[in-house]
């Protein structure tokens, strides 16, 4: 593995429309995450960072290039996809087999702090529940790296930061390397140690975010960040007093 | 034939004034209505009995007929038709959507043929039934299990194909194989439209019972129905419909049942 835990190089991932159309979805990518390393992968609509975390994921196959990936890996969706038939625990404990499995599910609901949860059904658990048990059933496989595909971005900006201390705090306790797909890059410079910014299926930047944790928005480090991802994504931020928080996908 | 049930919603607390649901009590009141009117029409004449029966000889024609035993014999006839006919119907159309759901070949094979059948106005089948299977209980329960497997078919099929792309993704994610995707992910999704078909293909079960019975049947309700016309009981022939009509809500009924709890997850507070 020399050294990265996801190495990725000349990955190209065309699809049968966009191929007639002479546009490949991924062109000739490389990325290498380190072990333990938190890397948000940012860009606008369409640039691929869905497809790039769904190939890494399993879920989608490449064209061409070599792949490199830790197992087990493990995602969270934008949308929980919580199985609504079976209770949370039951949701959690999906496709464990080896020990105690409820004991194990039982312990993962406790880090996301959905205890008193365990044998609710899903439709009845609010959107930031229903993300912490997506997030539980994740964590639960002892995941060797953790895909994070925008599970933030339907949940209210107040559990959102809730969620934002959650993910830290366990990304920390279990170390796994991280690849958060995001839109927001003030979620990006909260939580990750890497920018990787995407555009027409191409690494435009790598961005290191050296700032301390807990991170200060406020710091002009994270000012100076914020301004250089978002002039990246292509948002104008020639204005000093730019108030943007974020990129709309 | 399947007379709508009252709504079992909960009433306002004004009108639950005391041990009796008043409410309960004022929807009654037009139907006991209608009966007492049918039954001083009988006693006066107005109705003839060669046309229709009053309520109270239906009512004594039930009890001579409890008494002697006839009538469970009849009923139990009946009633084991439709379970016949009823189990191999679903068992058909359950077999059926599986294969035409869950296998592509299965789906260009028998998917076609099966919409063609479909389309078949089962209930005028009766004659060539008689001549592939004779008089005996064969066309009767063939006749039943035709009705029954179709909307079964239908609407689990129909189910299985509704089920949410994403969740079976995740669960590929999650590392449940092709087996127990299908039975922990796509079954339960399709449950709920499975369970719908089911209760029109009892109501179809029960309709097609009706038919079938009133050809060449020696027992059965549909059989008690037809002797009673030969001898102008038209007692004897409404207790007939009646009991086909509660033997169809009690089995309504107990589909409903089933739904409850096998949709408890649907329940959202």
């Amino acid at each position: 593995m020399s050294g990265a835990a996801v190495r990725v190089r000349n990955l190209s991932v065309s699809f049968a429309a966009s191929a007639a159309a002479g546009l490949p979805v991924l062109r000739d990518l490389d990325l290498d995450i380190a072990p333990g390393e938190f890397v948000a992968l940012l860009g606008r609509s369409g640039s691929g960072k869905t497809t790039l975390l769904r190939v890494l994921a399993g879920l989608q196959d490449k064209t061409s290039g070599t792949l490199e990936v830790p197992r087990p890996s493990s995602v969270v969706f934008q949308e929980p996809r919580l199985l609504p038939w079976k209770r949370v625990i039951e949701n959690v404990a999906l496709g464990l087999r080896e020990g105690d499995v409820r004991e194990r599910a039982l312990a993962a609901l406790h880090e996301v702090g959905l205890e008193h949860r365990v044998d609710a059904w899903p439709l009845t658990l609010s959107g930031g529940e229903a993300q912490r048990a997506g997030l539980a059933r994740a964590l639960v496989r002892e995941p060797q790296f953790l895909l994070l595909d925008e599970p933030f971005a339907s949940i209210d900006a107040l559990t959102r930061l809730r969620m934002h201390d959650l993910v830290v705090d366990l990304w920390r306790l279990h170390g796994p390397s991280v690849l958060l797909v995001t839109h927001d890059v003030d979620e990006a410079l909260l939580l990750a140690d890497r920018a990787v910014v995407l555009d027409v299926g191409r690494i435009v930047a790598d961005v290191p975010i050296a700032l301390h944790r807990p991170r200060d928005p406020a710091h002009p480090h994270f000012a100076q960040l914020r301004r250089r991802i978002l002039d990246l994504l292509g948002v104008i931020t020639h204005a000093p007093h730019d108030i943007t928080t974020g990129v709309s996908a | 034939m399947l007379i709508t049930a009252p709504t079992t919603a909960v009433p306002p607390a004004r009108f639950r004034t005391g041990p009796i649901d008043i409410r309960w009590a004022k929807r009654l009141a037009s139907p006991i209505a209608l009966v007492g009117l049918w039954q001083a029409g009988s006693s006066l004449g107005l109705i003839p009995a060669s046309k229709l029966a009053a309520p109270s000889a239906i009512f004594a024609a039930f009890w001579t007929l409890a008494i002697s035993g006839d009538l469970w014999r009849d009923v139990v006839v009946s009633v084991g038709r439709v379970a016949a006919g009823f189990t191999l119907g679903v068992a058909i159309g359950v077999a059926f959507a599986l294969i035409v759901g869950l296998w592509r070949p299965g789906d260009l094979i028998f998917d076609p043929p099966l919409q063609m059948l479909r389309t078949l106005p089962y209930l005028g089948m009766t004659p060539l039934l008689i001549l592939w299977f004779g008089i005996g209980e064969t066309p009767k329960i063939a006749l039943v299990a035709f009705a029954s497997a179709f909307p079964v078919y239908l609407t689990l099929l129909g189910g299985i194909r509704a089920v949410d792309p994403k969740l079976v993704e995740a669960a590929r994610v999650f590392g449940l194989g092709r087996w127990e995707t299908i039975r922990q992910v796509i079954l339960p999704g399709a449950l709920a439209p499975a369970l719908v078909g089911l209760r029109y293909a009892l109501g179809a079960a029960w309709l097609s019972l009706v038919v079938g019975e009133q050809i060449n049947a020696d027992r059965g309700i549909g059989f008690m129905i037809m002797d009673a016309r030969d001898f102008l009981r038209t007692d004897v022939i409404v207790l007939g419909l009646m009991l086909y009509a509660i033997l169809g809500l009690v089995t309504d009924a107990i589909v409903r049942q089933i739904e409850k709890r096998a949709l408890a997850w649907r329940t959202v507070a």
